[in-house]
């Protein structure tokens, strides 16, 4: 019989086996191509001596193939829990140096079990995805544990936040649970994510791309809109998800963590004052006005490289976390197209599910005009976002800083969608269409009969400006509480998020809505 | 000129009467007053003898409610800070009201967020 020395041993030397992974060779291999190990993530990620790891010793039960003989120490994923600057999360890391960190029965199983506790904690689970996709040996069990990872990140969705952390390949249906997720973090030249790899591509349309352009970072970051944050390297990303984290509640029935701020509450900003040009066709850029209106000029971009005429990310107020969406005039005049508005009633119901007030900053011309617009859908695609803000309970303020026209005048959080508090600066143009659009209709007459059509059009565009292009009738119907001096927005919106503190507004009971997806 | 006089010594020996009778019965009222605290209010008597005893008697003080307190330390703060801040002297400044910032969303915007997860919108 075993003493208890011997037992001691003998789980001493399991955990080293387990904590050793894929063994030296490739640990070193892992190194080499730029990459951590899956335990060197999580220490990185985590708060020091954090971390606990649950289910060490799982083994997969595959007997087919050559399974028999192979030895997946941890089953290729460590899973536990731990802290983030205090705040509990659960962590998943896949362990590319064991059978690579490919997806089992058993390996799902792990996954599986953070998610449910998770969800029975209330806490964020992040994954850190790297993994060459399903174990093929393992036949249907595999894509059974993807299907129960894909149902649990559907469950969890708008309950505890998700974070998707790639660090390496994820392609085939792998890529679905990230993509079910809220954020996906992406490493420039390690990140990989595809449905279909570049081979399958080139067999069967002929195309060829290389892995970086087809599913690298800047490609789901630029141009796909899966990815929403791009760092250079791994220790970069980890900060970004600690920052990202600090923003956000670890459930949707908490508050968002309160930070104190040395930043008066009541900063007056002479310098927004001029900040909008005289000129309406000449662009400025609105995260400088963002960055001047909240606590300590710190604002979180989510998805900067996506959609950028639509500007989304977390700051502060007097401390509390808010969620900002802006028209950004430097970028298509701020116009709203397919992109900018998915980008945004995403973000939407990200903040409105996590209880983030959203603060929305409207200089729009309207909706970018096109035949690949239309055809791409602009129609069904706009209105997510109209369904997103006239959804969202949160408290909801809009600051109308030029241009308002139009359905992206409503679509930009109006009074008309649920906004709490709309306020105008009063170089504010709030009206159907554009002066020069509304001369050329409401005038045609006149300006046909005149000796002069250009001088007498260039006349008409005036008087409608004078007459329509300004707040004052938007704020005469009530559609507009307040027109302010620009340098009060920052004590305004504190105020009114002050204000909103313990709004209540509550929806019919529903199974759900059906969103135009 | 005597019937002044002695008009004069009347008026004199009734103001001294009524004003003997108002002192007396001023001095019963304070006994009949002495006499209920000891029937109703015991402790005094107590407080008495020590007295007599040359005990040290516990000084009563009148407290101003705590959140009182605490209230006019946090107007000497923030008048102290705004003074700092607006480089003016404090006498100047006059703190009209004070109001506690949230930090958390009241109970009452908490309703409607269970409402809501229970509606399951």
């Amino acid at each position: 019989m075993e003493t208890i020395e011997q037992k001691l041993k003998i789980l001493e030397e399991k955990r080293k086996t387990v904590e050793q992974g894929g063994g030296e060779k490739r640990i070193k291999k892992q190194h080499e191509s730029g990459k951590l190990t899956a335990r060197e993530r999580i220490q990185k990620l985590l708060d020091e001596e954090s971390f606990v790891e649950i289910d060490a010793f799982v083994e997969h039960r595959c007997i087919q193939f050559d399974m028999t003989e192979t030895k997946a120490p941890g089953e290729g994923v460590v899973t536990g829990y731990g802290t983030i600057n205090g705040r509990l999360v659960f962590v998943f890391a896949q362990d590319f140096t064991v059978i690579g960190g490919s997806l089992g029965e058993m390996h799902a199983a792990k996954i599986v079990k953070v998610m449910d506790m998770a969800m029975k904690m209330g806490a964020p689970l992040i994954g850190l995805n790297d993994s060459g996709g399903a174990r093929i040996q393992e036949g249907v069990d595999a894509l059974k544990g993807y299907g129960e990872i894909f149902y649990r990140n559907t469950l969890a969705s708008g309950v505890i936040p998700q974070i998707s952390v790639i660090l390496g390949p994820c392609a085939g249906g792998a890529v679905y649970s990230p993509a079910l997720t809220d954020f996906i973090f992406m490493v420039s030249g390690t990140s990989k994510m595809f449905i279909t790899g570049p081979q399958v591509i080139k067999a069967v349309t002929g195309e060829e791309v290389s892995p970086e352009d087809l599913g690298g970072a800047r490609a789901h970051n630029q141009k796909s809109g899966v990815a929403h944050f791009m760092s250079q390297n791994e220790e970069e990303c980890f900060d970004q998800i600690k920052k990202l984290l600090s923003y956000i509640p670890s459930n949707n029935l908490e508050d968002a963590p309160f930070k104190e701020t040395e930043d008066s509450p009541v900063k007056i900003l002479p310098e927004l004052d001029n900040i909008v040009p005289v000129d309406p066709n000449k662009p400025y850029d609105m995260k400088e006005i963002i960055k001047m209106v909240v606590d300590e000029g710190d604002f979180f971009e989510v998805q900067a490289l996506y959609a950028q005429n639509m500007i989304t990310g977390f700051a502060r107020l007097s401390g509390h976390s808010v969620g900002i969406l802006a028209n950004q005039p430097r970028v298509l005049a701020g116009c709203l197209d397919i992109n900018a508005s998915d980008k945004a009633a995403r973000f939407i119901r990200f903040c409105d599910a996590f209880n983030i007030p959203l603060i929305t900053f409207t200089d729009t011309p309207g909706y970018l005009p096109g035949v690949a617009q239309e055809h791409g859908g602009i129609i069904r695609h706009g209105a997510k976002l109209l369904y997103a803000y006239s959804e969202a309970t949160v408290p909801k303020i809009t600051v109308i800083t030029r241009k308002a026209y139009g359905g992206a005048y409503i679509a930009m959080c109006s009074r008309h969608l649920g906004a709490d508090q709309v306020f105008a600066w009063p170089t504010a143009e709030i009206a159907v269409m554009g002066p020069e659009g509304a001369a050329n209709i409401i005038f045609k007459k006149e300006i046909e009969e005149s000796n002069d059509p250009v001088a007498a059009r260039n006349e008409k565009i005036e008087e409608y400006r004078d007459r329509f292009a300004n707040p004052y009738q938007a704020a005469a119907r009530g559609y507009v509480d307040d027109v302010i001096e620009p340098s009060t927005t920052r004590v305004k919106l504190i105020s009114a998020l002050e204000m909103l503190m313990s709004k209540r507004e509550t929806r019919p009971a529903k199974k759900h809505g059906n969103i135009p997806v | 000129m005597n019937s002044i006089a002695q008009d004069l010594m009347e008026s004199l020996k009734t103001g001294l009467l009524g004003m003997g009778i108002v002192m007396i019965a001023l001095y019963l009222l304070s006994l009949i007053l002495d006499l209920m605290r000891y029937i109703f209010y015991p402790q005094a008597r107590q407080l008495k003898k020590n007295e007599k005893n040359g005990e040290p008697v516990e000084e009563i003080k009148q407290q101003e409610p705590p959140h009182e307190q605490d209230n006019q330390e946090l107007v000497a703060v923030i008048t102290a800070a705004l003074s700092e801040y607006l480089q003016k002297s404090a006498t100047h400044i006059r703190i009209g009201s004070i109001r506690q910032i949230h930090k958390t969303t009241p109970e009452w915007g908490r309703a409607a967020r269970y409402q809501n997860v229970y509606n399951n919108l």
